[in-house]
């Protein structure tokens, strides 16, 4: 794991010669990922940090969103219909209509 | 896992297995699992909630916040398709064969060696053969 402590701005090039903005920083790192780091040939360590940051922080978001889908489905008050979900599916696989049962709250 | 659009859809619909469903769906997302389903799942969920007095513009928001958690929709590639396929045309004259639909998911679910949860009962008894597919109501089992 990575801990970011400090960020001064400062623009760099990447290893491949290409334009990039980069932010200059200090990381402490564990020994274990030191060690890992080190066997990385010189030029790929920075391409790999962040990568390894972009996916934690791309998590991160994933949990606080299903956080937010299970908030939402909870606040859900289902509605009656008058043939079950299995059924409407049937209905619709089979090209049949659905008879609707109440559409005026239906574009809310 | 892969997720039935009937079972999905019981989340605004009142019926008896609509807190199985939301147990379930909680379940896989505080269990970070990541939930596959066809492109036609879209439309399918849609059309239920077009039908159905819930507002259609509150199932899409629950449906892209579940995409930004743990909901993929995909494509189904060749091999999905001829998997599909093959479930179709294993049936019986009198009891029917699956549709090419309810296929289509049972397909992905193969494909990806995970579940598929379903509360059609039709089509688990024509394509239980398969494997890989479950009721909702045992879908506890499908975590033992």
């Amino acid at each position: 794991m990575v801990s970011l402590i400090d960020v001064n701005r400062d623009d760099m090039k990447t290893t491949n010669q290409t334009e990039q903005s980069k932010v200059r920083t200090t990381l402490y790192l564990t020994p274990e990922n030191k060690q890992g780091l080190d066997r990385i040939p010189r030029g790929q360590k920075t391409a790999l940090m962040n990568r390894a940051i972009a996916n934690a922080l791309k998590e991160l978001d994933k949990k606080e969103n299903a956080k937010q889908f299970i908030e939402m489905i909870n606040q859900i008050k289902p509605v009656k219909m008058d043939l079950s979900s299995e059924e409407i599916i049937r209905h619709l696989r089979a090209d049949k209509e659905i008879p609707s049962t109440d559409l005026q709250d239906n574009n809310e | 896992m892969v997720l039935d659009s009937c079972v999905f859809s019981k989340l605004f619909l009142q019926e008896p297995d609509h807190q199985e469903v939301v147990e379930l769906i909680t379940e896989l997302s505080q269990r970070n699992i990541k939930v596959l389903v066809p492109s036609l799942f879209l439309y399918e969920v849609l059309s239920i909630a077009a039908a159905s007095p819930f507002p259609i513009k509150n199932v899409y928001a629950l449906i892209t916040q579940y995409q930004s958690a743990n909901l993929e929709i995909v494509e189904l590639d060749k091999n999905t398709i001829l998997k599909a396929i093959d479930i179709c045309a294993h049936g019986h004259k009198k009891s029917g064969f699956p549709s090419f639909y309810d296929a289509s998911y049972h397909a992905l679910a193969i494909s990806n060696a995970c579940q598929f949860i379903t509360a059609d009962k039709r089509h688990v008894a024509k394509a239980s053969i398969f494997g890989y597919v479950a009721l909702l109501s045992d879908w506890r089992k499908v975590f033992n």
